[in-house]
């Protein structure tokens, strides 16, 4: 199961950052390969990881944040 | 009329056609139909490795106008017009297609087309299709043909026609992207196009997906 540190890991890896420059209030926008396609990369690897469980919540592209990332994913059980 | 701006699209071409073009050693001739503000053929030329020729055309005379702008290269040639249509009498041994090849009712819907002209059809080959027919007339013998692969287009389809004229066809992988939220609005329509097979898209994490890649063929049949 996924926890916070490991969504950040995730979010780090995706967009191309050191793991120290993501924090909870990071959001898209705030780094150059974190645009609609480092959006989607972020939400894939989550995907993979949830064994396609994650594709399936209706409002996880929108989630713009690590922190509502992490709180839909909590929500949906995916995280802890 | 508007025109057609860089786009993921343009950005595969970009990378595609700089990679192949600067593999030879010696002087060709480049041909970008369907150029819109010249964004592909202006990054071939910032990256080239020896110089070469360039020709581009576009059916919009603004298009033109704004490639003509963007690229001060000395050794570019520029018309307007369809297709091949203002290349009559010339062969090429590289040619870049960046002409509108998308469903022509999803380019209406999008904010991509607004004001530039697609008239693609439901099946978004209409005019890829016109201009595979009558490539060989503009291509030299080992030319290569270099063009975008969309899902928003009837991909099969295009896969066929381009192994139908080909004998060599590869393409590069696909890129996976998000489709703006104007997408929404008329869903039914888009799955119904999807069941017909004239495009194809996937719906994920609340938003609809589609992917691009491009095709690269050589050896006109």
């Amino acid at each position: 199961m996924l926890n916070l540190k490991k969504i950040i890991k995730i979010v780090a890896k995706s967009i191309k950052v050191k793991e120290k420059n993501i924090s909870l209030t990071s959001k898209i926008g705030d780094f150059e390969d974190w645009d609609s396609l480092g959006h989607l990369k972020i939400l894939s690897e989550i995907d993979k990881i949830t064994k396609g469980k994650a594709s399936l919540i209706g409002n996880l592209a929108q989630q713009n944040s690590v922190s509502n990332i992490y709180k839909v994913l909590k929500k949906n059980k995916l995280s802890k | 009329m508007n025109i057609f701006k860089e786009n993921l699209t343009s950005k595969i071409l970009q990378q595609k056609s700089s990679s192949i073009i600067n593999k030879y050693k010696k002087e060709i001739d480049i041909l970008e139909i369907g150029c819109g503000d010249g964004n592909i053929t202006s990054f071939v030329i910032n990256n080239r490795k020896i110089d070469h020729n360039f020709y581009l055309s576009d059916i919009s005379i603004s298009a033109v106008n704004a490639a003509k702008k963007k690229i001060k290269y000395k050794k570019c040639k520029f018309k307007t017009g369809k297709w091949l249509d203002p290349w009559k009498d010339k062969k090429f041994d590289i040619i870049i297609s960046d002409v509108s090849s998308i469903n022509d009712f999803i380019a209406i819907k999008s904010p991509w087309y607004k004001g530039v002209v697609c008239n693609s059809g439901a099946d978004g080959l209409r005019n890829i299709e016109k201009i595979i027919l009558n490539i060989h007339i503009n291509l030299k013998k080992n030319g290569k043909f270099i063009l975008p692969m969309i899902s928003l287009s009837d991909e099969k389809k295009l896969i066929k026609l381009l192994k139908k004229n080909f004998s060599n066809v590869s393409f590069t992988k696909k890129i996976i992207w998000p489709i703006p939220s104007f997408f929404h609005k008329d869903k039914a329509k888009y799955l119904k196009l999807k069941r017909d097979t004239k495009i194809n898209f996937q719906e994920k994490f609340g938003i609809f997906l589609a992917y691009t890649y491009s095709a690269t063929c050589y050896g006109t049949k």
